[in-house]
C-alpha cells in the first residue's frame, strides 16, 4: 500500500514536470527548427549559430503574453534566418519561461548570462519582471532589450538595459492632455489602474497633465492583477459622478469594461495602447463600442507590410496582433542588426555599442535610442466602430 | 444610503459565488475527509465545458449548468482515482500534495489545449437593470443568487432527507462505522466527491458568465476564497460554508467601499484570522464538526 502510495505521488508529480517542460520546450523546438528550414537558403552554414535568450511569461497569468512573443520572435528569427541569418550564421533564440513572476526573471537572467553563448537577452515582457533582471544584467555585462516594458525607471537602471515600447510616462500625459482632454473634452475624469510598474507609471504622468490641461481627477484606485470583480470599485467610482473613465491595465481590461457596461453605466471610456488588441473586442462584443485609445502602433492595410505581419500573426498565434506582437518583432530585428554590425567578432559589449546606433524605420516606426537606451513614440488616437478600430487623430495630433 | 445599499448588493452577489464554491468545496471534505486543492481547476473545467457547450448549442443556461455539472463530475471521478482512493489509510498530507500535483497538472494541460488566451462568454443572460428603490441590480445577479440559492436547497435537501444523502454524510462522520454497517464507502466516497466537484463545476460556469470571460488560470485566487469560506464555515456544514463565503465577500467589498481595491484579499483574510481566533471551530455548531 505504501509503496503504491508512493509511486502514485511520484507519477503525479512527474506529469506535472513533464507537462511545464512541454511547454518551455515547445518554442526553442519550433525555433530551431524553423532556422534549420533557413540554414538552407544561408551563405555559409558551417559556422555556429548566434544564440539569444528569451524571458518571456509563457505559463501564468500573463500567457497570452508569453504567446504573443513566441510568435512574433519566432516569426522574426525565420526572416532573418531566412535572408542567410547573422554574416551567415543562423539566429537561434533560446525561450524560457519567467511565467511573470519577478524572482524567476532575475534567475533566468543570471542563467543566461552564464552561458558564454548567450550574446545577448531578450524580454522580460513586463516592467517588473525586466526591472528584476536589469541589475544582474548589469552586473554580468550583457544587453537585457525589452520590446514591451515601458515603465520610464527601467533603461535608466543600467548601461545595458534597453526599451523600445515607449515611455509609459510620456504616453500617460499625452493620453492625459490630448485623448482625454482635448480630444473627448472631459472635465471629471475617474482612473481604475492596475496596480503594477505599469500602471503606476502611467498614473504618475496621467494625473499630472490631467491637472495641468484643468481637469478634475475625482476618482483614482488601483487593484491588484490578478483581481476579477470590479463591481465595488465601480459603484465607488459612479458616485464621484465622473464624466470620463480612463482604464489602465492590461490583463483585465475587458472585465472592469464588461462590468461598467453591465453595471448599466454609459460613461465615456479610454484606454491605452498595451490594451489595444482584437481581443478586447472578442471579449468585450458591443460592450467596448466608442471606446477611445491610443496606439502608437496600427496594422493598417495601406501598410502593406505591417498588415501582412498582422495577417501571418493572427493565423499562427490563433488571436490578432497587439502592438505588444509589433514590438517583439521589431526587438529582434535590431538586435540582430546589432550583432551583424559586430562582424566577426562579437562580444556583448560591442552589441551594446552597436545598439545606441540603431536609427532607422521598423515595422512599427522609427527607432533611435536616447542615450538611456528608451525612445519616445508617437501615438494615434483610435475609435471603436461597429467592433473595429477606426483611427480619429493622426500622429501629428499633439502639433495641430 | 443608496451607496452603501448598492455595495452591499455587489457583496452579497460576488459572495454567492463563494458561497457556491464552497459548498462544493465542503461537501469535497466532509465526505472524502480530505483537502483538496484541485477545485480551482475543476471550476475552470466546468466552465470550459459550460463555454463549448454554449458555442456549439446556443445559449442555454440548463443545458450549459448540466455541461459543467457532467464534465466536473468526471474530472471528480478522476481526482478520486489519482489522489484520494489509495490514500485512505494513509497520512493526509500525502493525498493533499497530491491533489497539488494534480491541479498543476490540470493547469497546465489547459494552458496547451485550450490556449493560453482569455474566452469571451457574452451575453449568455440579457444584461438588464432593474432599479428597484434606491437598489440598482442587474439580471446577471439575479439569476445567480437564484442558482446559488435553488443548489444550496437541493442539496441540503438531499444530504438530510434521502437515504443517499444519508448514506454520504454516514461516512462523512465515521468510515469504519459506516463500513461495518455495510455501506460501501469507496464507492460511495467517489460520488460524494463527484457531486462536490460537479458543483464546484457549476460556480466555474457562473464565475464565467458573471465576469464574461474563461481562461485556464481563474480557478486560481478563487478557489483560495472557497477554501477559507469553508473553513469559515466549518469545513464540513454545507450551509455555514455558504454563509462563509456570503460573509467574506460582503466584508471584502465593504472594505473596498471604505479603503482601496488593493486591500481586497487583506480583509477577507483578516476577517477569517479574527474570526477563527475567537471561534476555532468556525460558525459550526459542534466541535466534533471539523474533520
Amino acid at each position: 500500500m505504501k509503496k503504491l502510495t508512493a509511486l502514485l505521488t511520484v507519477l503525479a508529480l512527474l506529469a506535472c514536470l513533464l507537462a511545464g517542460c512541454a511547454g518551455e520546450a515547445e518554442p526553442s523546438e519550433t525555433v530551431a527548427a524553423s532556422a534549420n528550414a533557413g540554414e538552407t537558403g544561408a551563405v555559409s552554414t558551417n559556422k555556429e549559430p548566434i544564440k539569444v535568450g528569451v524571458l518571456a511569461p509563457l505559463t501564468g497569468t500573463m500567457a497570452e503574453f508569453g504567446k504573443t512573443y513566441e510568435v512574433a520572435m519566432t516569426m522574426a528569427a525565420e526572416d532573418i534566418n531566412e535572408a542567410g541569418g547573422i554574416n551567415g550564421r543562423e539566429l537561434v533564440l533560446q525561450f524560457e519561461d519567467s511565467k511573470g513572476d519577478q524572482n524567476q526573471s532575475a534567475e533566468l537572467a543570471s542563467k543566461f548570462a552564464d552561458d558564454d553563448e548567450v550574446v545577448a537577452i531578450l524580454g522580460d515582457f513586463s516592467s517588473g519582471c525586466a526591472m528584476a533582471a536589469a541589475p544582474i544584467c548589469d552586473e554580468e555585462g550583457i544587453v537585457l532589450l525589452s520590446p514591451t516594458a515601458s515603465n520610464p525607471d527601467f533603461a535608466v537602471m543600467s548601461d545595458w538595459a534597453f526599451q523600445i515600447a515607449g515611455l509609459a510616462s510620456y504616453e500617460g500625459s499625452y493620453a492625459a492632455t490630448y485623448e482625454v482632454g482635448k480630444y473627448a473634452g472631459a472635465k471629471n475624469v475617474a482612473i481604475f489602474y492596475m496596480n503594477t510598474d505599469f500602471g503606476a507609471s502611467i498614473v504618475d504622468s496621467f494625473i499630472p497633465a490631467a491637472e495641468a490641461a484643468g481637469m478634475n481627477i475625482v476618482f483614482c484606485e488601483g487593484y491588484a492583477d490578478t483581481e476579477s470583480d470590479f463591481s465595488a470599485l465601480i459603484t465607488k467610482a459612479k458616485a464621484a459622478e465622473p464624466d470620463h473613465v480612463m482604464i489602465v491595465d492590461q490583463t483585465s481590461i475587458s472585465n472592469v469594461i464588461n462590468q461598467i457596461r453591465g453595471s448599466g453605466w454609459d460613461v465615456p471610456i479610454t484606454m491605452l495602447g498595451p490594451s489595444t488588441s482584437q481581443q478586447v473586442i472578442d471579449l468585450c462584443g458591443e460592450n467596448c463600442e466608442g471606446i477611445l485609445t491610443t496606439v502608437s502602433v496600427y496594422y493598417a492595410e495601406s501598410d502593406p507590410a505591417a498588415y501582412a505581419f498582422a495577417q501571418e500573426f493572427a493565423e499562427r498565434a490563433g488571436f490578432g496582433a497587439t502592438v505588444m506582437a509589433g514590438f517583439a518583432y521589431d526587438g529582434v530585428i535590431i538586435l540582430a542588426e546589432a550583432i551583424e554590425a559586430c562582424g566577426d567578432n562579437i562580444t556583448r559589449e560591442a552589441i551594446r555599442d552597436n545598439l545606441y546606433l540603431t536609427d532607422d524605420t521598423y515595422l512599427t516606426g522609427p527607432i533611435k535610442f536616447s542615450e538611456n537606451g528608451d525612445i519616445v513614440r508617437k501615438y494615434l488616437i483610435c475609435e471603436i466602430v461597429d467592433g473595429e478600430y477606426v483611427i480619429r487623430c493622426g500622429y501629428d495630433y499633439d502639433a495641430e | 444610503m443608496e451607496y452603501i445599499s448598492n455595495q452591499l448588493i455587489n457583496g452579497i452577489c460576488q459572495g454567492s459565488i463563494y458561497a457556491l464554491m464552497a459548498i462544493g468545496y465542503s461537501v469535497v471534505v466532509g465526505i472524502t475527509g480530505m483537502v483538496t486543492f484541485t477545485h480551482g481547476e475543476v471550476m475552470m473545467l466546468g466552465a470550459f465545458a459550460a463555454y463549448y457547450t454554449f458555442l456549439w448549442a446556443g445559449n442555454n443556461l440548463l443545458l450549459g449548468i448540466f455541461a459543467a455539472f457532467a464534465a466536473s463530475w468526471l474530472v471528480g471521478m478522476a481526482v478520486y482515482k489519482v489522489c484520494y482512493e489509495h490514500f485512505f489509510d494513509a497520512p493526509r498530507h500525502i493525498s493533499l500534495i497530491c491533489t497539488v500535483g494534480f491541479s498543476m497538472l490540470i493547469k497546465n494541460l489547459a494552458q496547451i489545449i485550450f490556449g493560453a488566451n482569455r474566452m469571451p462568454m457574452l451575453n449568455i443572460i440579457d444584461n438588464r437593470v432593474y432599479q428597484i428603490g434606491p437598489v440598482s441590480i442587474n439580471l446577471l445577479q439575479i439569476v445567480i443568487l437564484a442558482v446559488v440559492i435553488v443548489l444550496a436547497t437541493v442539496l441540503s435537501l438531499f444530504l438530510n432527507k434521502t437515504k443517499g444523502g444519508i448514506v454520504l454524510r454516514a461516512i462523512s462522520q465515521e468510515k469504519t462505522a459506516a463500513y461495518m454497517v455495510g455501506i460501501n464507502v469507496r464507492s460511495t466516497a467517489m460520488v460524494g466527491n463527484c457531486i462536490g466537484c460537479g458543483i464546484g463545476g457549476v460556480a466555474g460556469m457562473l464565475m464565467a458568465i458573471y465576469y464574461q470571460t474563461c481562461y485556464a488560470t481563474m480557478g486560481g485566487t478563487m478557489s483560495m476564497k472557497a477554501f477559507s469560506s469553508s473553513v469559515l464555515g466549518g469545513m464540513t456544514d454545507v450551509r455555514l460554508s455558504a454563509v462563509g463565503g456570503l460573509c467574506i465577500g460582503v466584508i471584502e467589498n465593504l472594505g473596498i467601499t471604505f479603503s482601496s481595491a488593493n486591500f481586497r484579499d487583506a480583509f477577507a483574510f483578516c476577517f477569517l484570522i479574527l474570526v477563527l481566533i475567537i471561534r476555532p471551530q468556525g460558525f459550526a455548531v459542534k466541535k466534533g464538526a471539523r474533520p
